[in-house]
């Protein structure tokens, strides 16, 4: 089911009312609700794939009561591997596993050996790479004792299903999510109020920015042969702005459908556009995943702490796993790559850390200093999204060097200006509220009127400029 | 909670008054007139209604007699004419209908316009013996394919149009689906406006009736032969065709057109001018320079036929 989908705005009403009205007088029975409903929700996508996310359940949970009977550290560490190795099995072989034979057989034919290997035609779960990631977490923490593990297994169906974050994110942490499984949620208006404001919000960047940007991306790099250079740069600045209305809308629907329903998620977006270096966009972009990685992959692997060789390898490797966790083509691994390549300076000067307040704090405006690095910034984001969007590295290659051939004898493509005023709306809206959780979080403190005429234009927007309706792009990783 | 439901039922009132304002203002949807059924079963508009297309581009009328378009200043010398969407021609303007065509290439007729969108072939049968009375010296029905196939209950059974059913031998009235939902829907035009654009059902424009294209068209099988050929026999059998035209548009079915030969039918088969484009582009109706380009050749076989 999409968020910006008519079954959803049937789908979201009803639960909220059965939740909040028939089924509020017992948590179990709220909880039990919440895994029918996201069930339903993922259901509606493929049911058959629903096997995937109970039998995932089932691991987890029967491992987390082994871990907490068993004290032998052997034993333990068995059952967390057994636990990894499932997960991260169905996840090899629903989404890497065609990925690796073509690739083996490329190797080999490279090498001057043709084999002829059997790929299969396997369809990729949504959103596999997500709840894997978070029921994972809950093992690892379990195994480390940083959790109790816990003995209500319907919460802990809840905790891996729970729909708004389900098939996008943010990949909670059990620490985070599944105790507010135990407590008692109780309405809270103003956090009702807030949530409905990022639902609007995240509608507004994906409906309007991404879905709009996404037609003309399609076209340009799908047809970058014949564009000229000022279309294609145009073609790469508007991937950059579909994928972050596309993601960060998700990720604000999402956090605030779970705030409807009493439940707080962690921000999965800070701004990251306005950055003013690498090291500060990887602390503003999809954050659930970046501290994932940090806390169950960078920290275990030495992190920084054993000197400047270490730092750098295991910075790579995060950047090189986070790209090859995104899908199985070499396009993500390259981007991870690159994204490494632009941290590295920051990392041997010691640098990575000097951006980590708000950019023109209390201020208009930025300063000149702070506009460039901000420029800069975007540019290298903005080059890296090309690998990322390409459908192969030649595909990447080509488009970047179209870009300085076609400036002669090229055309260009005929956008309408609608979609430059409406993104230039946006960037100013995101710009004033860059220092809350969301661009327009502090609404409240202007008058009721005012606020309501905001939100009607905001909904005349989406009505007006919708664009094509297009499947998020990260239910795809 | 209550203050919660409160403020959200309010701001839904308002939201509903605010899009209803914008919906009007902007006529983001086009006006819809409501339809009646007459004495003699036929589906027809309720007699002088004016509103406006999408985007208010201009209006459409309802003449006193139920049918868009104006009447014809005299009945003497009279020619019919009777189709569906394509005739009705809401999306145009009033100077391109068709009457306004042929009255500008042959002027000594007088033209008489009596359209209906979603009419089928038995439908429009049922038309021109209802306009018998007004004793037109021609009568011209233009149809399509898909208007012969529809009109058979048998190949597809259809409960909002008149239809033929050959094992009882005998027409099926049209009923209109759903009045009071459709004229609620209608004038609440917001409401409207989101039922087109987010319906369950697949996009579709709710004035005209959608139009299969000859390329994309399945091919007619046996049994459906069979049963036009039983619904064209009937229609001889029981209408008089002496002073009927059926007025095909470009690009028909060879083996309709080929049971309407065997069994004597009048025809015109319209060619279209590959230099000028007929169609809109993403509505398959007629533009006004396909209502003119129609209009020249049917006038050039009114005058040879005369």
């Amino acid at each position: 089911m999409l968020f910006n989908s008519l079954d959803f705005a049937i789908f979201l009403p009803v639960t909220f009312v059965l939740y909040w009205f028939i089924f509020q007088k017992k948590i179990r029975l709220q909880n039990l609700l919440i895994v029918c409903a996201s069930y339903l929700f993922y259901g509606w996508w493929d049911w058959r794939f629903l096997t995937l996310i109970i039998f995932s359940t089932l691991v987890d949970y029967t491992i987390g009561s082994l871990l907490k009977e068993e004290q032998v550290a052997l034993k333990r560490k068995i059952y967390l591997w057994i636990s990894i190795t499932i997960n991260l099995g169905f996840l090899g072989f629903f989404k890497y596993y065609n990925f690796f034979i073509e690739s083996f057989t490329e190797a080999f034919l490279f090498l001057g050996k043709e084999i002829k290997p059997n790929t299969l035609n396997i369809i990729l779960p949504v959103g596999i790479s997500f709840y894997t990631f978070q029921t994972l977490s809950y093992t690892i923490d379990v195994y480390k004792k940083k959790l109790e593990p816990t003995t209500d297994f319907i919460a802990f169906a809840a905790f891996v299903s729970f729909f708004p974050q389900l098939v996008a994110g943010p990949i909670e942490r059990a620490t985070n999510l599944l105790p507010q499984f135990y407590t008692k949620r109780k309405f809270d208006y103003s956090l009702a109020i807030l949530g409905l404001r990022q639902i609007l919000w995240g509608l507004f960047k994906k409906v309007i920015i991404a879905d709009n940007c996404a037609k003309y991306a399609n076209i340009i790099f799908n047809n970058y042969e014949i564009y000229d250079t000022s279309t294609l740069i145009l073609g790469a600045l508007f991937f950059t702005f579909q994928i972050y209305g596309d993601f960060s809308g998700y990720s604000d629907i999402a956090i605030g459908t779970s705030r409807l329903f009493g439940f707080n998620l962690m921000q999965n977006f800070a701004f990251p556009y306005f950055s003013r270096d690498i090291a500060e966009f990887w602390r503003r972009w999809h954050i659930s995943l970046s501290t994932w990685f940090r806390d169950y992959l960078y920290i275990p692997l030495g992190g920084s702490k054993g000197g400047m060789k270490m730092k750098i390898r295991n910075t790579f490797i995060i950047f090189l796993v986070s790209g090859f966790w995104h899908g199985a083509n070499w396009t993500f691994v390259f981007w991870g790559f690159l994204n490494a390549l632009y941290f590295l300076p920051l990392l041997l000067r010691s640098k990575n850390r000097v951006n980590t307040n708000i950019v023109a704090e209390g201020k208009w405006l930025p300063n000149l200093k702070e506009t460039i690095q901000m420029l800069f910034t975007f540019s290298l984001t903005v080059f890296a999204w090309i690998f990322f969007r390409a459908d192969s590295i030649t595909h990447a290659y080509n488009y970047i060097s179209s870009i300085f051939i076609n400036y002669i004898n090229a055309i260009s493509l005929s956008i309408p200006n609608e979609i430059f005023y409406l993104i230039t709306l946006f960037l100013v809206i995101e710009w004033l509220g860059r220092s809350s959780k969301f661009a327009i979080e502090k609404l409240q403190f202007i008058p009721k009127i005012l606020r309501w005429m905001f939100y009607l234009a905001l909904i005349l927007l989406l009505f007006m400029f919708a664009g094509e309706e297009q499947e998020f792009i990260y239910f795809q990783f | 909670m209550s203050s919660f439901i409160k403020n959200i039922v309010l701001f839904c009132i308002v939201g509903l008054f605010f899009g209803e304002v914008i919906c009007r203002l902007a006529y983001v949807t086009s006006d819809i007139p409501s339809r009646i059924i007459d004495s003699n079963s036929i589906q027809k508009y309720n007699p002088n209604q004016k509103g406006h297309w999408t985007g208010g581009t201009h209006t459409w009328i309802i003449n006193e007699d139920g049918w868009p378009g104006h009447l014809p200043k005299s009945k003497e010398n009279l020619i019919t004419i009777i189709g569906d969407s394509y005739i009705e021609n809401f999306m145009n303007p009033d100077s391109c209908h068709q009457s306004n065509f042929l009255d500008k290439f042959s002027p000594s007729f007088n033209y008489y316009e009596a359209s209906r969108s979603g009419i089928s072939f038995i439908g429009a049968m049922e038309i021109a013996a209802s306009l018998d009375s007004l004793n037109p010296i021609h009568q011209l029905i233009y149809v399509h394919d898909a208007d012969f196939t529809e009109s058979s209950s048998i190949i597809h059974k259809m409960g909002d149009i008149t239809q033929f059913n050959s094992k009882t031998n005998s027409i099926i009235p049209g009923k209109l689906n759903s009045p009071l939902v459709k004229k609620f829907l209608y004038n609440w035009k917001f409401i409207y406006y989101l039922y087109i654009n987010y319906s369950f059902t697949k996009k579709e424009n709710t004035t005209t009736k959608p139009e299969v294209q000859v390329s994309d068209k399945p091919k007619l099988t046996e049994e459906q032969i069979t049963e036009l050929t039983k619904l064209l026999t009937y229609s001889k059998n029981n209408y008089d065709h002496k002073n009927i035209t059926l007025v095909f548009r470009p690009n028909a079915d060879p083996k309709i057109i080929t049971i309407l030969k065997d069994l004597n039918f009048n025809m015109l088969l319209l060619k279209d001018n590959k230099q000028k484009e007929w169609s809109f582009k993403h509505d398959p109706h007629w533009t006004c320079i396909g209502h003119e380009e129609a209009a020249k050749q049917i006038s050039n076989y009114i005058l040879n036929s005369k």
